[in-house]
């Protein structure tokens, strides 16, 4: 099994659509999936017209066992599970503090859902925080969605550096471009400076189109939707491609 | 994590229409297929005996576990060959190595499946309970099938109220639960029965039967089997047809000499003459079969260079099969064949005239008789065998432990099944040797008479290669019999073990 988190500093880069698109991808291919939402905005539960047990919050969330796994619900998709956030998890950080000094307690709380699903995948919120420690741990690949601008790039670089400081395995992260909008000459020149100083970015780009931002009406994958669309195929790459990493 | 689920038997008037009433305006069609499904399995079941299911579909093979549905890994099926060996390599290919053998693929049940998904909605609009309206039909392979719609009913997970709420509410319409699983309720529409054959004998004997009644319905028990191998052998779907139908054969041939005093005298000498002739037809097929599957293990006995001398020995084996299979399914076409099944079927079913003297003694007490009989002549013949006793001693003994073998199985059910397991495990690992021991002397005999036959009439290097080849073999064989005689004397001290004396007094002791 694997788990692969979806992160990035900032906000509105195309986390939520990734982790959810992707998700549909390796359903697809036969696998089963736990997506967990670790976002207390709660918009992979509303792609998947998912709401939480009332019940369910951060205390129970960071308890484990059976208090996560009795909150798992089925998704439309057969073999796709969501574990859906809460409000209660913008204090995720507050909880991990008080719990444990190493930070493996994200992953020892998983650890139960391996011998489930094939593969696990994580919607963090952005920010860099304890959480963010605790996912970068748990996780086996680290995947950040970039932006191809200025400020995107410099932010990726903080992250690159975050994790030489902090004595993180850097091969665990795989960055890919998205938003992409070819027509724009920033766009293009960025993308091309990225691949010129060498940083490692995956080959699959994500394309700026209204096919993911129509996912807020549709509430279901894109390739769901329209299968053939320009944003479904590149998904489909993606998700082909980050599957490469597993056999390296 | 596998999502609980309830499956109704419907009618046909259950359409639907009936569905979507089940949640107004909440059920949506999800999707809807038609397919053929053809399910393979042995003759004996294999398969099924080990929780496994083969189907197909199109092109594509699916092995699925039988209890709860899960594929466990997919293939090809070619028409041309069914046998474990000329499916694609791969996980599905390993796996039913170890439960085929050398049995054949059969073609055992054929559906026609119509399956529609359903979906019941919240108010968001998210799927809650998934529905399965499943239509399934025999495709005209037995006239026994019977057509069969069931409604299954799935658990989203982490919607369990929602699931409770509409079982409650299916169950109170007039629907039953099923009682079995999903693939017995396939077989029972396509109208076969699952495990409706084995090479084991299997019978339960009234423990009040008398002798007459007893021997009655062993030999019929047989006779069925012999029938049931028929179409097999003429068809020549793999051997072990022929080796079931002797195994029958010799059964029946040894209750007739070995349960004495129960039939007519005159019949039996009559019936076991013309089952000691039929079994001869069979011997030359069987032994040919033999050496074929062992062709492998053969050439692995050899260096490489003489493998090729036996190219010439397993391809005259094989056209020589061809003539012993064709007079094989003579015989079995012939006149005589079809009149000595029927008088048989015929003397078993019918009033046996004729008076034999423990014919109304109860079954019981004779089968106790007849075991401790033989087994004190297994014991005495086995310690008389020393390291320099001739083979032939070996070979007596080897028949000797297959009569009490078969008398062991004849009344098995009259006997508590433990201590009969027990028992049958020892005798089995004592006659595993004599076995071994018998079929490398036989191999070894066999090759050197067919040293002549078998040469090619070729250049004067095929013949010496194909001679030395041979030559090799038999050296191997000798080496390896000798190591399972040595062998003979720790398998019988086992066998001979007080407990296991003890045991046979116990039971079959006056």
């Amino acid at each position: 099994m694997s788990i692969w988190a979806l992160y990035s500093m900032k906000g509105g880069v195309g986390k939520t659509a990734a982790a959810v698109n992707l998700a549909y991808e390796a359903v697809q291919s036969g696998a089963t999936v736990l997506l967990c939402d670790l976002d207390p905005q709660g918009a992979a539960a509303f792609y998947f017209r998912i709401r939480a047990k009332k019940k369910f919050g951060r205390k129970r969330f960071l308890k484990g066992g059976k208090h996560v796994t009795q909150n798992i619900r089925g998704t439309d998709f057969e073999g796709l599970d969501l574990l859906p956030s809460a409000m209660s998890f913008r204090n995720l950080d507050l909880g991990l503090d008080d719990r444990a000094k190493n930070k493996n307690h994200l992953k020892r709380l998983l650890a139960p859902m391996r011998k489930d699903y094939d593969h696990i995948f994580l919607d963090c919120p952005p920010n860099l925080t304890l959480l963010a420690e605790h996912v970068f741990r748990a996780a086996d690949y680290v995947v950040v969605p970039c932006i191809p601008t200025t400020l995107s790039m410099l932010t990726h670089q903080k992250l690159l550096d975050f994790f030489s400081k902090n004595r993180l395995k850097r091969e665990k992260l795989a960055a890919f471009f998205s938003m992409v909008e070819q027509r724009k000459t920033m766009h293009r020149e960025m993308i091309a400076q990225a691949s010129e100083r060498g940083a490692r970015f995956l080959t699959a780009q994500i394309p700026y189109t209204t096919d993911v931002e129509r996912m807020g009406w549709t509430r279901q994958p894109v390739a769901c939707v329209r299968p053939r669309s320009k944003g479904a195929q590149a998904y489909r790459a993606l998700w082909a491609e980050l599957q490469t990493l597993l056999a390296e | 994590m596998i999502a609980r689920s309830k499956t109704y038997c419907l009618t046909e008037a259950h359409g639907r229409e009936w569905v979507e009433q089940l949640a107004p305006n909440r059920v949506v069609a999800l999707s809807g297929e038609e397919k053929t499904v053809r399910y393979f399995d042995t003759f004996d079941w294999r398969l099924y005996r080990k929780g496994l299911a083969l189907m197909q579909v199109g092109r594509d093979a699916y092995l699925q576990r039988v209890s709860d549905g899960e594929i466990r890994g997919q293939t090809e099926i070619s028409p041309e060959g069914r046998f474990w060996w000329t499916l694609l390599k791969g996980a599905v290919r390993d796996r039913l190595r170890d439960a085929l053998s050398v049995r054949a693929l059969l073609l055992r049940a054929k559906v026609r499946q119509k399956a529609c998904a359903f979906g019941v909605l919240n108010a968001d609009e998210k799927t809650v309970v998934r529905l399965f309206l499943t239509h399934i039909a025999p495709d005209g392979m037995t006239e026994n099938g019977q057509s069969l719609a069931t409604l299954t009913l799935r658990e989203v997970r982490g919607y369990e109220r929602e699931f409770e709420a509409l079982r409650r509410c299916v169950e109170k319409l007039d629907v039953a639960l099923v009682s079995d699983g999903a693939f017995e309720r396939v077989m029972h529409v396509a109208g076969c029965v699952p495990r409706d054959y084995s090479s084991k004998l299997k019978l339960t004997l009234n423990p009040e039967a008398t002798g007459r009644a007893a021997i009655s319905d062993i030999l019929k028990c047989l006779h069925a089997a012999m029938r049931q191998n028929e179409a097999g052998i003429r068809a020549d779907w793999d051997t072990e047809f022929l080796h079931d139908f002797r195994v029958a054969i010799r059964r029946t041939r040894s209750a007739l000499s070995q349960i004495k005093g129960v039939l007519p005298k005159d019949a039996v000498a009559h019936f076991k003459d013309e089952f000691r002739q039929l079994g001869r037809a069979t011997n030359r097929l069987r032994d040919l079969d033999v050496y074929l599957l062992e062709e492998k293990t053969y050439r692995a006995m050899l260096p490489p260079a003489l493998q090729p001398g036996l190219d010439a020995v397993f391809s005259r084996l094989k056209r020589e099969r061809e003539r012993a299979l064709h007079d094989m399914v003579q015989v079995l076409n012939s006149p005589e064949y079809h009149a000595l099944m029927d008088s048989w079927a015929a003397f078993l079913h019918g009033e046996q005239a004729g008076d034999a003297p423990a014919a109304d003694a109860p079954a019981v007490a004779l089968a106790r008789g007849f075991i401790w009989k033989h087994f004190k002549r297994v014991l005495k013949r086995g310690r008389a065998i020393a390291a320099d006793t001739p083979d032939e001693a070996l070979h007596d003994l080897r028949i000797d432990c297959k009569k009490l073998r078969y008398l062991l199985e004849f009344f098995a059910s009259f006997f508590p099944k433990n201590k009969m397991d027990e028992l049958i495990g020892h005798l089995k690992k004592l006659q595993d040797n004599l076995g071994a021991f018998n079929d490398l002397s036989v191999q070894q005999w066999e090759l050197m008479a067919d040293l002549n036959a078998a040469l090619p009439r070729g250049q004067c290097e095929d013949r010496s290669l194909c001679a030395a080849a041979i030559g090799g073999l038999v050296a191997q064989l000798h080496a390896q019999q000798r190591v399972v005689r040595r062998e003979f004397a720790h398998a019988f001290a086992a066998y001979k073990k007080k407990k296991n004396v003890r045991l046979y007094r116990d039971l079959f002791g006056k």
